[in-house]
């Protein structure tokens, strides 16, 4: 079988493209600055992998770069089901650290200094309906605010559960999200 | 579920012979991220290679890298200057995937997601355009040496729900 150029690529890093009709747009949300979680629900199980992508931002004051949040699957509020790798840039550094936590993603919060600037996540789910293994997620997650922080790199997460995913929750721990947050979720299908 | 396609090829530009700098203009504002995918080679590694938007050519530019380069990680940053960053100093072949989000709200300052590698770097970066404007043109170039011929350049789109 000719190998699919785009899966592929996904598995690799996760920001390649995919063919014509492998990558289809499932859901999206936008911040409307009354609500500080998300909630994709029913999510089709007709897909190979999910990928979201986050341009976002909490109302918080005080929680500025590298306000991480959390991801809760299936409702699963209980944080020592997840375990979290980071290895993080900041600019003036660097630094590696873990915990048994869900907050795979950041915002930027609404500190001085930090107008209009948004936190951005890229972030992949690989076979998220399959019940015989535990769920993996990646994401690469970057925040630039010209010299008032940085925060940038690469983060592992894991949920220690095989059921398949069928709802995800985005929670900001900085705030309700802000206009104009946008959390999309997309399906990448197999062959 | 909307129908249709949902991550499309916008513009692709190979170069015929070596040139400092590749533009696409007129670009539509009706995707959510945009991803610039780059293939490229310097004549000679003397310089960086910048990225602008809309042709700003103002100090609206910043970005942090963090980066791989022989043994030991790294992580660095640049504020207020003239143009963003992609790729690497040197003549080696170079990769660059860049996520360009939310590119056509007119509220928020830009923000750019990258990795970049070429045999001897590996790198993330973040780039930031502080300029609420939605990106309409994206100028990739470098003020000297310029790119090889054969180097490519491939604009995509991603449209949410």
């Amino acid at each position: 079988m000719a190998p699919i150029l785009g899966i592929y690529a996904s598995q690799i890093t996760g920001h390649l493209w995919a063919p014509s009709g492998a990558y289809d747009s499932i859901a999206s949300a936008n911040g409307t600055g009354s609500s500080d979680t998300i909630t994709f629900s029913s999510i089709p199980q007709t897909y190979t992998h999910l990928q979201i992508r986050i341009f976002a931002k909490g109302a918080g004051t005080g929680n500025g770069v590298g306000t991480g949040s959390a991801i809760v699957f299936n409702g699963d509020t209980t944080t020592t089901n997840y375990w979290r790798q980071s290895l993080n840039g900041f600019g003036t550094g660097t630094s590696a650290n873990n915990g048994n936590d869900n907050a795979f993603w950041d915002i930027i919060g609404s500190s001085s200094g930090l107008d209009n600037m948004y936190a951005v996540n890229i972030i992949d789910i690989l076979d998220y309906t399959n019940t015989s293994k535990t769920k993996l997620v990646r994401n690469l997650l970057g925040e630039d605010t010209n010299g008032n922080g940085s925060r940038l790199g690469p983060l592992s997460g894991l949920w220690n559960n095989t059921s398949a995913i069928t709802s995800i929750s985005l929670q900001s721990f900085g705030g309700n999200f802000l206009t104009p947050t946008r959390i999309a979720l997309y399906g990448i299908k197999g062959n | 579920m909307p129908a249709g396609n949902t991550y499309e090829a916008i513009a692709t530009q190979t170069l015929g012979s070596a040139a400092a700098s590749v533009t696409f203009s007129s670009i539509p504002s009706t995707y959510t991220d945009l991803v610039l995918v780059s293939n490229y080679q310097l004549t000679t590694g003397d310089n960086f290679m910048t990225i602008r938007f809309n042709s700003d050519t103002g100090s609206n530019y910043s970005f942090t890298n963090f980066y791989g380069e022989g043994t030991a990680p790294a992580s660095d940053r640049t504020t207020n200057a003239t143009a963003g960053r992609i790729g690497f100093y040197g003549s080696n072949q170079s990769n660059s995937i860049v996520n360009i989000m939310n590119y056509s709200n007119t509220t928020t300052n830009k923000t750019a997601l990258s990795r970049d590698n070429t045999n001897t770097y590996v790198v993330t970066r973040v780039n930031l355009w502080r300029n609420t404007s939605a990106i309409n043109s994206i100028t990739i170039l470098t003020s000297s040496p310029n790119l090889t011929a054969g180097s490519t350049f491939s604009l995509y789109g991603i449209a949410s729900a």
